[in-house]
């Protein structure tokens, strides 16, 4: 027992002993335990500091390009931009439908005036028109003149001058003076034949184009480009391939449809390749070049 | 317990890489994420900025753009008159065939308007259309001998009048058709149907509708006023008035005129229709 209690008091004393023994270490190693801290503290310090000062520096350039963004003069220009591209947008759509309708308008047959003249200065001299009209290509000549020829010489002369496609007689005759009241010297002097002639002029037919993008409401990108050809005229629509929108939106051509039949994979590639549209003026022809934004993607 | 040098070292440092930690996640990390998020929000600002830039540069060319598209509208709208005062238009045509010695004009008709819709590609009908009538007058030349005839007028005069008329708007005023028919009297009768074509626009118009166009504005002076319906008795000629004729007023009717087969059937019997005489 007593060694028991010796044993006792002695591991009490080594306790005190292994902590006096302990604490010289810590005293040896708290300097640079504490300076190590210290030197923690104050590196984690300049650090947060310099965060929190970047932070703040950040914030504040935040502030000033939010500012700047937000500023009225800023959302006013940024406004006028999209007041301008809605109208811009809206102007397109008009562009395309008025002139659509002038396209219209344009090829609708009308008189012109240099066909009579030309007529007028072919009449032979011994001839008198006595009836004409000129309406929807064609002119008719009733008159009279000396003889049966005359009026092959003045088809003659129109044709010298390319001034017409078609001529159709419909009768050159002798006048029979027969039952006429007139005295034999009159009828000497009157003209001895009757002409009726109708002359059609060459047919004229529009080729319209339009160019679309190739979306559900098939919007268009520009006025239509309408031309009036004579049959038989060779058409060019060029610059196929490609299409720049006034705002710098660069599309390529998807399909073609020409009077609304869609061109087969290999015309389509024949008119790439060529960048050019090409035809025969036969009838009114109405062509639609539809295309989708630089990409593939449909705008 | 006994601990070694080491061992302190080791708890130490275990201590200080607590701390560590500790600081990383409780004061650097969210210090540093606070930073980062700001300069992402910096640089999203500084992108948003450059874009908006960017717009705001463009104004000025699509402005530009948006003008030259409006002349262009512009340009097609004033191709066509902006309405279709017949009246007006008649009466220039008359002015042009005065003016080229063709001053009696003997007949004019004209139409209603005929619209011409447009079907865009989608299927939709676009709100803006063109209208036009056909005016169609006859004019008669003169033979140069008979008086009010002087001096002579023809083919050459009507010719002159329709190349004016031709010349004078060539999109919105389009002569459809002209014809001659000779009298074998010296002189000709002369037609010319002439369509005039307007645009009917759903939204305002880019410029303003010029008054000075003689298509479009009456110049000539105002008549006096004050024309009747139904042609008083004075203004009968007294050549066509007829003593026999059935006056349902009258106190005496005149008869003794053969009636015609219809006018039997139609006249009503003078006893009915006329008034009792007051008492």
């Amino acid at each position: 027992m007593a060694n028991t209690k010796i044993e006792l008091s002695k591991k009490d004393m080594n306790f005190f002993s292994e902590f006096s023994g302990s604490s010289s270490q810590v005293n040896a190693i708290v300097p640079y335990a504490l300076l190590i801290l210290v030197a923690l503290v104050v590196v984690g310090g300049v650090v947060f500091g310099f965060l929190k000062i970047q932070t703040a520096a950040v914030r504040s350039q935040i502030d000033i390009l939010n500012a700047e963004i937000n500023s009225e003069e800023n959302q006013k220009d940024l406004k006028e931009y999209t007041d301008t591209y809605n109208s811009l947008a809206g102007y397109n759509l008009q562009y395309y439908d008025v002139s659509s309708l002038f396209s219209n308008v344009k090829n609708t047959d009308k008189i012109d005036s240099a066909v009579m003249d030309a007529v007028y200065t072919n009449l032979p001299v011994d001839v008198f028109v006595s009836d004409l009209s000129y309406e929807s290509g064609k002119v008719q000549l009733t008159g009279t003149c000396d003889s049966y020829f005359t009026p092959l010489s003045m088809l003659a002369n129109f044709r010298a001058v390319s001034l017409f496609s078609n001529i159709e007689i419909l009768s050159i005759e002798q006048i029979d003076f027969s039952a006429s009241p007139m005295p034999p010297e009159e009828i000497a002097a009157a003209s001895k034949f009757s002409f009726d002639i109708v002359c059609y002029l060459k047919d004229t037919y529009p080729v319209v184009t339009s160019r679309l993008i190739d979306d559900t409401a098939s919007t268009p990108l520009t006025a239509v480009d309408s031309q009036t050809l004579g049959l038989g005229e060779k058409y060019e629509i060029k610059n196929i391939n490609t299409y720049t929108s006034e705002n710098g939106t660069v599309y390529t051509v998807s399909r073609i449809l020409v009077n609304n039949i869609v061109l087969t994979e290999q015309q389509l590639a024949t008119v790439k390749q060529n960048d050019l549209i090409t035809g025969i003026t036969n009838a009114a022809t109405d062509i639609k070049i539809y295309y989708v934004a630089d990409g593939g993607a449909q705008s | 317990m006994k601990l070694t040098k080491t061992e302190l070292i080791l708890a130490g440092g275990l201590l200080i890489a607590l701390l560590i930690v500790l600081y990383s996640s409780v004061i650097y990390r969210p210090a540093t994420d606070e930073l980062f998020k700001a300069q992402q929000e910096y640089r999203d600002l500084t992108v948003q900025q450059e874009e908006n830039k960017n717009i705001i540069d463009k104004v000025a060319a699509l402005t530009s753009t948006r003008d030259d598209l409006k002349n262009e509208i512009a340009t097609i709208e004033n191709s066509l008159l902006p309405e279709l005062d017949v009246e007006v238009i008649t009466s220039r045509f008359a002015d042009i065939f005065a003016a080229n010695n063709l001053e009696f004009v003997t007949k004019i008709t004209s139409t209603m308007p005929t619209s011409i819709m447009l079907q865009r590609a989608d299927g939709t009908t676009s709100g803006d259309s063109v209208e036009y009538i056909r005016i169609s007058m006859k004019v008669s030349g003169k033979d140069g001998v008979t008086e009010g005839g002087i001096p002579a007028s023809g083919y050459e005069d009507f010719i002159k009048a329709v190349k004016t008329i031709e010349t004078e708007n060539p999109e919105a005023i389009r002569i459809y058709s002209i014809s001659m028919e000779e009298t074998q009297q010296g002189f000709q009768y002369f037609f010319i149907s002439v369509d005039v074509y307007q645009f009917v626009l759903s939204s305002e118009r880019i410029d303003p509708i010029d008054t000075s166009d003689p298509y479009l504005s009456w110049y000539r002076e105002a008549v006096a006023t004050g024309g009747k319906i139904g042609i008083p008795y004075d203004n009968v000629p007294p050549s066509k008035l007829l003593e026999v004729f059935f006056r349902p007023f009258a106190t005496t009717q005149v008869s003794g005129g053969v009636p015609a087969a219809g006018d039997a059937a139609q006249a009503p019997d003078a006893t009915e229709a006329a008034p009792t005489p007051a008492a």
